[in-house]
């Protein structure tokens, strides 16, 4: 007998599921909400959520997954218009000097972001996966770096398994920030890049 | 008589405020109960509830703690040194490259977390907007008496860089807690170097 569930039904209830959860954490907090307030929010029952999904952590791994998809495809499509590893390292850093940050939806997905990140530290798999998604974001910018070392336009002297690092701790630095609404995240990002940039250039 | 009371009280508190830590920090704020502080602190019940009015209050008085004791270690170390290069530096590493014990973890991811869950609680979050301005005065003060002095350039906005301070700050912590594996030490001597370079005078 063929299958009386469809990959596409199924594909769209676990879309209404996320959808739904990242609004019910972005409200509540991560902890607070419960997989009760999904399916409300959703109008699935708690049974079917559970076929879809084993727990909470799963569900925001997931969309977390998803997310990190996304912006790979996008990084992936910028950076093939862009020659140089300089201005792929500038790209990026403006790329989060055009978003607003205080937008009420993004300052809450911002918030339930840091709350699974902190939560993670509590067991052993979630930080093993979230450190997986680390090393392939660090691992974005060292490779640029490397390539641009290789062509005598990065500055040959910085170690770039630091600088790699160092790009995402000042956006997760600057990014922890806002949720004070008075943090002028825009000239402290746009300073840090400019250090930032004036290190990696080869003189 | 009531000394000895008073003493008893401010015992029980600290007791009552270091297991809750340990639980908030363990289990997460939300999921930690005050069954499970009673438990960690051999405190009972009823006693807590005489100190504090509700988990939210020891949550708030734990933020308290950890900014107080915070900026007298900050202010301690700032006071053995008289340039602002070496007042910078030292934050750089003899505080964030210096040692961390677990209750110092504990306070840090503890303080995180309620950080984001004030985004919640605007009374909350307008304690945490003192503390923070608070926070900025130090480096912002520092930095300035740099720019009166010669010793830093005159062309950097001393609040800006205070901001990009405690960001980078934050972040090295926030590292420290989440990727024990990462090169954190290297960092925080790389970020040293070039905050100090951009802002000194030659």
């Amino acid at each position: 007998m063929a299958p009386i569930v469809s990959e596409e039904y199924k594909e769209k209830m676990k879309s209404k599921i996320l959808n739904s959860a990242l609004e019910c954490f972005a409200q509540k907090g991560f902890s607070t909400t419960t997989i009760n307030e999904i399916g409300a929010h959703s109008g699935i029952s708690k049974g079917s959520i559970y076929n879809y999904f084993v727990s909470k952590d799963d569900i925001y791994l997931e969309l977390l997954n998803r997310a990190t998809e996304n912006d790979k495809i996008d990084i992936t499509k910028n950076f093939s218009k862009l020659r140089s590893s300089y201005s792929k390292i500038s790209f990026l850093f403006d790329v989060f000097l055009t978003l607003d940050p205080f937008e009420p939806k993004r300052a809450g997905q911002n918030v339930v972001f840091y709350e699974f990140t902190f939560h993670c530290t509590r067991s052993k798999r979630l930080l093993e996966l979230i450190t997986d998604r680390g090393n392939f974001l660090v691992n974005l910018i060292k490779e640029t770096l490397e390539k641009g070392q290789e062509v005598g336009e990065i500055n040959p002297n910085i170690d770039t398994q630091v600088y790699a690092h160092k790009f995402w701790l000042i956006l997760d630095g600057v990014s922890l920030q806002t949720i004070y609404k008075d943090f002028p995240y825009y000239d402290v990002l746009s300073e840090m890049k400019e250090m930032y940039l004036e290190e990696i250039k080869h003189k | 008589m009531s000394f000895a009371k008073n003493e008893h009280k401010q015992e029980q508190r600290n007791k009552v405020l270091i297991s809750a830590l340990e639980c908030f920090a363990s289990k997460g704020y939300d999921a930690a109960t005050m069954d499970d502080i009673v438990l960690h602190s051999s405190v009972s019940k009823g006693s807590i509830y005489k100190l504090f009015k509700s988990k939210e209050e020891i949550y708030i008085e734990l933020m308290y703690k950890y900014t107080d004791e915070f900026f007298e270690e900050i202010n301690l170390i700032l006071a053995k040194y008289t340039t602002a290069r070496e007042k910078l530096s030292s934050l750089f590493i003899e505080y964030l490259n210096g040692q961390f014990d677990s209750y110092k973890l504990n306070s840090f991811l503890v303080h995180f977390e309620l950080q984001l869950y004030s985004t919640r609680k605007e009374q909350m979050l307008k304690l945490l907007e003192e503390r923070r301005l608070k926070r900025l005065g130090i480096i912002s003060k520092v930095i300035s008496e740099g720019i009166q002095n010669g010793e830093l350039k005159q062309t950097h906005d001393a609040d800006v860089y205070a901001e990009m301070f405690w960001a980078f700050f934050d972040g090295a912590i926030e590292t420290k807690l989440v990727f024990p594996n990462f090169p954190y030490e290297k960092l925080v001597i790389e970020q040293r170097d070039v905050f100090i370079k951009n802002l000194a005078n030659n």
